[in-house]
């Protein structure tokens, strides 16, 4: 297991007496999209901080200007204390870009592909022979130093992609849905690296679909939907937040067809269906009390259901996302607050 | 660690990274190695014929033929999707946000790109060699058939590589048609050179002018070469760079000098020279290559952040009245094209000066009047507002097809007097004239110029409206250099 990447060569000049990451009004328009709208937030640095939203809804628009790929309508985005638009040659010192689909090059091994990045990034000599040896170790790209780039699996590719992004031993990274298509196996191992340059000391801002890995993985969340921040704090702040009161998920297997369950579940009081699952379902009841839930399975019980498993469920980081977006379109989502030293403007901006 | 990585030591540092990268890729490619293998099979198998009495004349087309077509078309090709690919693999995104500039990376595949052509170019001598042991073959004229093709194919490389920053595949193909429609006097000179008597006496005529201006004639092609390729390359760098970059002011400050210095040679050789014919002809891609700048500087968007102008907008007023000449974007574009495109008139007016037979409007002049005029119409124009190349191009194809039209209604319809209508745009006033009776049309095409001046007019009235964009940047610069300037202190 690769135990560090971090360069011996000195760090490159940040201004840590301001946040690493700092975001303010950013706006950006396609034609008559608005692809971001508002957009406020700031990273501290050394954290970790999960980009969560859905398709759509501004997310590599934003990480996009914040590595300097895209210029903002308006507003001002500043990485390690440099605007992104007026010094994106600083910025680019500081920063490493791994984007949710990324080309490789034809007729060209790993470590050639590797070799070229490090002589764009002004490494010579055997400086640069060291520092890919640092970071095909650290994603374990040795033994596949002589394969063609192109010829790699989605894990190895996205491996290699993430050793290009940290050639230069970036302190702010920016990783653009990088479990996406990856089998469980490749997966764990790319958390496993994130987490050890989490432990360096990186700002590491990382958007994902899935939200349980990502708040496994990451300080806070910033919640984005339709352009506009709706909710930065840790995950559990965002679980809490969104909780409606007085409602409990249950989550029931029967014996036999879950038909029987969904029906039943149809006409009984109090109850919801949240999800139908392969042998039963996972019920909303409008309560918490011990006494009616216990009351709803001897229900159950009563009217013939085999029931094989009840059990009370802890709410997961997915339902409180899809609550919150339905609370959004209700007019009715109350902003959790966000954690100590984090801005609110945002989450009070929402609809 | 793990195990120790073999040292790739197949390129000196000193060489540029996107040129080591192209090299390793391109030297590996099928179709390099293809095209190479199949080049020499033919140019063998054409020197076989020779030895069973084949005609010299015939062997000696066939080979400049297939020589021209590799290194016109078949080397230069390799460039047409060259950054289209990268930017839809998510490649140049990788590139972008290294430490090279955009100009180099489209410097470092040309260079590569090139590198191969000249490989394949330097492979001919051989056979030339071999031709000439063989008889009838003036090596003199080969060798400047040889060297003009190699250039020939840098420039078109470059041309290539420019336009395959344009995503619709439509229009790529549309401006590599444009490119090989430019490129094809080169092929034709060369075949001159080759095959035709006539070039004997034109050699003759070349080392019978004055040392200077041979020199001046030489030197003067071989700075246009090498301008046309920067030009072609920055225009590609520009379109790939992130909009708050200017890589507008350097371009047009080089197209400015070149332009200069040429027309300050073309004049002197015009009006002093022995022979301004010579002249001429040398000068032509000058005014070809005008064109191109032209269109390159009036589809510039306009900046939008402070930093496209800050250079300029420091160095006070001076700075920022010569900004509305450098700054980018198409507004300042108009301006900048106007002073361009009076340089090389300025050459044409000195030939027909010093042609006795000629007046200005018996001329090429009004011609190229009227092609200059016409840069400016999709300014006015506005047939595609999201994207102002696209828009260029359409608009001069509109232009074109409706001058066909006219031609064809005229000549049909036997209705030559109609081609009058023409003169509402410069395109369409050329076809007019073609139109209307021998006798008429000196007059139709002033009347033409007059119109076509109109657009002109327009162009720079609307750029001083949009002036105010440059004005409300210019305030932005200052404001940001006056934040600069106390946090450069502190630090200090």
């Amino acid at each position: 297991m690769p135990s560090s990447v971090s360069n011996s060569a000195p760090a490159h000049e940040m201004d840590r007496s301001q946040p690493a990451v700092v975001v303010e009004d950013l706006h950006r328009t396609f034609g008559a999209l608005k692809a971001v709208d508002g957009v406020s937030f700031s990273i501290d640095h050394g954290r970790v901080v999960g980009f969560v939203g859905a398709n759509g809804a501004g997310k590599t628009t934003t990480m996009r200007i914040m590595a300097t790929l895209d210029s903002p309508g308006s507003g001002r985005v500043c990485m390690g204390g440099h605007n992104v638009v007026h010094h994106p040659a600083k910025v680019r010192r500081l920063l490493g870009w791994m984007p949710d689909s990324f080309g490789t090059y034809e007729h060209m091994t790993v470590l050639e592909y590797l070799d070229f990045y490090a002589r764009a990034l002004g490494f010579k000599g055997a400086d640069r022979l060291r520092r890919i040896q640092e970071v095909m170790d650290f994603t374990d790209l040795t033994p596949l130093a002589d394969r063609m780039s192109n010829k790699m699996s989605k894990g190895q590719t996205q491996r290699l992609c993430l050793g290009r992004a940290l050639l230069h031993d970036p302190q702010i990274l920016i990783l653009d849905e990088p479990a996406a298509g990856l089998d469980p196996k490749a997966r764990v191992e790319l958390k496993n690296l994130i987490r050890i340059l989490a432990q360096e000391g990186k700002t590491i801002l990382i958007s994902s679909h899935i939200l349980s890995e990502l708040g496994e993985m990451c300080d806070s969340l910033l919640f984005i939907d339709k352009g506009r921040i709706v909710h930065h704090g840790d995950a559990e702040s965002m679980v809490r937040g969104t909780a409606t009161a007085g409602e409990t998920l249950v989550n029931v297997q029967i014996a036999g067809e879950p038909a029987k369950l969904i029906e039943w579940a149809l006409t009984a009081p109090l109850i919801k269906i949240e999800e139908e699952t392969k042998r039963g379902a996972r019920l909303r009841i409008q309560a918490a009390d011990d006494d009616t839930l216990s009351g709803v399975l001897r229900r159950m019980i009563q009217d013939g259901l085999p029931v094989l498993d009840y059990h009370r469920e802890e709410r997961r980081l997915e339902d409180a996302f899809i609550d919150m977006l339905g609370q959004i379109d209700n007019n009715t989502f109350k902003a959790p607050q966000p954690p100590a030293g984090l801005p609110q403007k945002n989450a009070e901006d929402v609809k | 660690m793990n195990t120790t990585l073999p040292m790739l030591r197949d390129f000196s540092d000193r060489f540029s990274p996107i040129v080591v990268k192209e090299l390793r890729q391109g030297l590996r490619t099928r179709f390099f190695t293809s095209a190479l293998i199949l080049f020499h099979t033919l140019i063998i198998l054409l020197l076989i014929t020779v030895t069973f009495g084949a005609p010299v004349e015939a062997v000696n087309g066939i080979f400049w033929g297939i020589a021209g077509f590799m290194l016109l078309v078949v080397m230069p090709l390799r460039g047409f999707a060259a950054l289209h690919t990268e930017a839809t693999d998510g490649t140049l995104d990788m590139l972008t946000l290294t430490s090279i500039a955009s100009f180099r990376i489209l410097y470092g595949k040309w260079v590569a790109l090139y590198s191969q052509a000249l490989l394949v170019a330097g492979s001919i001598l051989p056979y030339m060699v071999a031709r000439y042991f063989f008889g009838g073959v003036e090596i003199l004229r080969e060798v400047v058939a040889l060297v003009v093709l190699s250039l020939g194919s840098g420039i078109i490389t470059a041309a290539l590589l420019a336009f395959s920053s344009q995503g619709p595949l439509l229009l790529r193909i549309f401006l590599a048609l444009c490119v090989g429609a430019g490129a094809a006097p080169l092929a034709f000179f060369t075949t001159f050179l080759v095959s035709a008597s006539q070039a004997d006496s034109m050699v003759r005529a070349f080392f019978a002018l004055d040392l200077w201006e041979q020199c001046s004639l030489i030197g003067g092609v071989l700075v246009l070469v090498v301008y046309a390729v920067y030009y072609f390359l920055a225009l590609g760098s520009s379109r790939i760079a992130p909009p708050s970059e200017n890589h507008s002011t350097l371009k047009r400050l080089i197209a400015l000098a070149v332009h200069g210095a040429l027309m300050v040679t073309g004049l002197l050789l015009c009006l002093h020279g022995k022979d301004p014919d010579i002249a001429l002809l040398a000068y032509l891609p000058l005014m070809f290559l005008t064109l191109i700048v032209c269109m390159d500087v009036l589809t510039e968007e306009m900046p939008r952040y402070s930093t496209a102008v800050t250079a300029l907008t420091r160095r006070g007023r001076f700075g920022r009245l010569a900004g509305r000449l450098l700054y980018p974007g198409w507004a300042s574009g108009v301006l900048f094209s106007t002073v361009l495109c009076a340089m090389p008139m300025g050459v044409l007016t000195g030939f027909i000066h010093r042609h006795s037979s000629w007046n200005w409007s018996g001329s090429p002049g009004p011609y190229m009047l009227c092609l200059f005029l016409a840069v400016f119409v999709p300014v006015i124009l506005r047939i595609n507002r999201a994207n102002a190349f696209v828009n260029w191009w359409v608009v001069q194809l509109c232009s074109v097809i409706c001058g066909i039209m006219l031609s064809m209604f005229c000549f049909t319809m036997n209705a030559r007097e109609l081609g009058v209508i023409g003169i509402f745009t410069p395109i369409t006033t050329l076809f007019g004239v073609e139109c209307v009776d021998y006798s008429s049309r000196d007059g139709l095409m002033l009347l033409g110029c007059v119109f076509s001046a109109v657009w002109l007019l327009a162009a720079m009235v609307r750029a001083g409206m949009n002036f105010k964009t440059y004005t409300t940047l210019e305030s932005e610069a200052l404001q940001q250099a006056a934040r600069e300037t106390p946090r450069t202190h502190d630090a200090a």
